[in-house]
């Protein structure tokens, strides 16, 4: 319970830090997908509702297939693919999930005829890969501080994992 | 009896989960939606914004490479010539409406109907002559006035084509036009160009009285010039003995040179008797 609360207001927290911290740098720093790094870590380290919960929110609120696809991707993987809790599965699990948010992205374009020749379209797509890329160093960062953070202050606040 | 998948303790724990999560994100949407806490989350949202403008701004002089200096250096230069250019072009324009919005509120005081035109070429110093963009198409005769501004007189039509006219300046050597001075009493005269700033009002009788700063206005002799249109102030008199008239050198207000829209008064033909 009072991890749900936590994770609500963490989400805030990154979703403010993203759109008015990262986006304001002009360059690849604002590509850094913080809020889809923290919802793979979610995913992974908290519970796999918890990550659910947390890609179909940042869907709804962006209108990001992406992120609606690894709401449902991500736990089948996570069970299925992924299930150890070492870094290279954490590793795969966002690279996996997120290439199949892109591909899911682009079959979608392919089939909407009206999205094919759109500029915005193409600029998005190779943000989406600078992003597939950024994954890896932002994911290695996060899981040190997840487990840094688990063997310090987690314990201390009472805030276990539940799952 | 077995019971259903959704009444057992693990889906109630996932649920309660999913309801704090979702509830929390529910209340922290609604109160920024709501008029006192709204500031208090946009002053969060600013102030991590206006960190991040600094951060950004500090890391980039920092790492900026001399390319990316000089490059920025030119797109603010051309940035700049541009922003001139524009800030030109609406001055220009801004001085044309001013214009045009004079003539129209002359054209609206005065009982003759206006044909408004455009300067689009000048003579050279020597011939003192305008060209228009209106012509006997458009109603232009010749022999009328040529006002600017506020219903000053610069010049009249000496020739007429299909879509353009010529204007003579009142500077203009060959240029004549009926006067009158309204000093103490009306007295009447003949303009003529002097090719210079100032121009000369002939034929005034010796005992005119003719004050300095009296102002010149035109007769309305000849009928195709209005009475009334203000031409400038006199600014010296030239008197010689023995000779029946006087010269007053009269000062324009205006200079022709700084107007682009010029409005061509019409008039009315007269049979001649």
């Amino acid at each position: 319970m009072r991890m749900a609360f936590f994770l609500a207001l963490l989400f805030s927290g990154l979703l403010v830090c993203e759109v008015s911290f990262l986006w304001t740098w002009n360059n690849w720093i604002a590509a850094i997908p913080l809020l889809t790094i923290a919802g793979i870590l979610v995913m992974q380290r908290i519970g796999i509702v918890e990550g659910a919960a947390w890609f179909f929110v940042l869907g709804i609120i962006r209108l990001d297939i992406i992120s609606i696809v690894i709401a449902f991707i991500g736990p089948v993987l996570l069970v299925k693919l992924f299930s150890a809790r070492s870094l290279y599965a954490l590793l795969g699990l966002g690279l996996v999930a997120f290439g199949f948010g892109i591909v899911t992205l682009g079959v979608t374009h392919e089939l909407v005829t009206w999205l094919k020749d759109s500029t915005v379209w193409k600029m998005s797509y190779s943000t989406l890969f600078v992003q597939e890329v950024l994954l890896v160093p932002g994911l290695f960062c996060g899981s040190n501080l997840v487990r840094w953070f688990e063997r310090t202050i987690w314990s201390r606040i009472a805030l276990k994992p539940l799952s | 009896m077995p019971r259903a998948w959704y009444f057992t303790e693990k889906t109630k724990k996932i649920a309660q989960r999913l309801a704090v999560f979702f509830g929390t994100l529910a209340v922290l949407w609604f109160l920024s939606t709501i008029s006192w806490f709204a500031p208090a989350i946009h002053a969060v949202r600013s102030t991590v914004y206006a960190v991040s403008s600094v951060t950004a701004q500090t890391f980039s002089r920092i790492f900026a490479s001399e390319e990316s200096i000089a490059r920025q250096r030119d797109l603010c230069l051309s940035q700049l010539a541009e922003q001139s250019s524009r800030a030109a072009t609406l001055t220009a324009s801004a001085d044309e409406v001013e214009e045009w919005r004079q003539l129209l509120g002359y054209e609206n005081r005065i009982t003759r109907e206006g044909i408004a035109a455009r300067i689009i070429s000048r003579g050279t110093a020597a011939s003192s002559i305008v060209v228009i963009d209106r012509g006997s198409h458009d109603g232009v005769q010749v022999g009328a006035a040529v006002i600017v501004n506020n219903g000053l007189l610069i010049g009249s039509i000496t020739k007429v084509g299909e879509f353009q006219s010529t204007v003579r300046l009142i500077e203009d050597r060959q240029s004549v036009i009926p006067a009158a001075i309204l000093g103490q009493q009306r007295t009447i005269g003949l303009i003529t160009g002097n090719e210079g700033a100032v121009v000369s009002m002939n034929y005034i009788p010796q005992d005119a009285g003719i004050v300095l700063g009296d102002s010149v206005v035109t007769s309305g002799l000849g009928g195709k010039i209005p009475e009334g249109l203000f031409l400038g102030i006199v600014t010296a008199v030239t008197t010689e003995q023995n000779a029946p008239f006087v010269v007053a050198t009269v000062t324009p207000v205006h200079d022709s040179r700084d107007f682009t829209a010029v409005l061509v008064l019409s008039y009315a033909e007269i049979a001649p008797l």
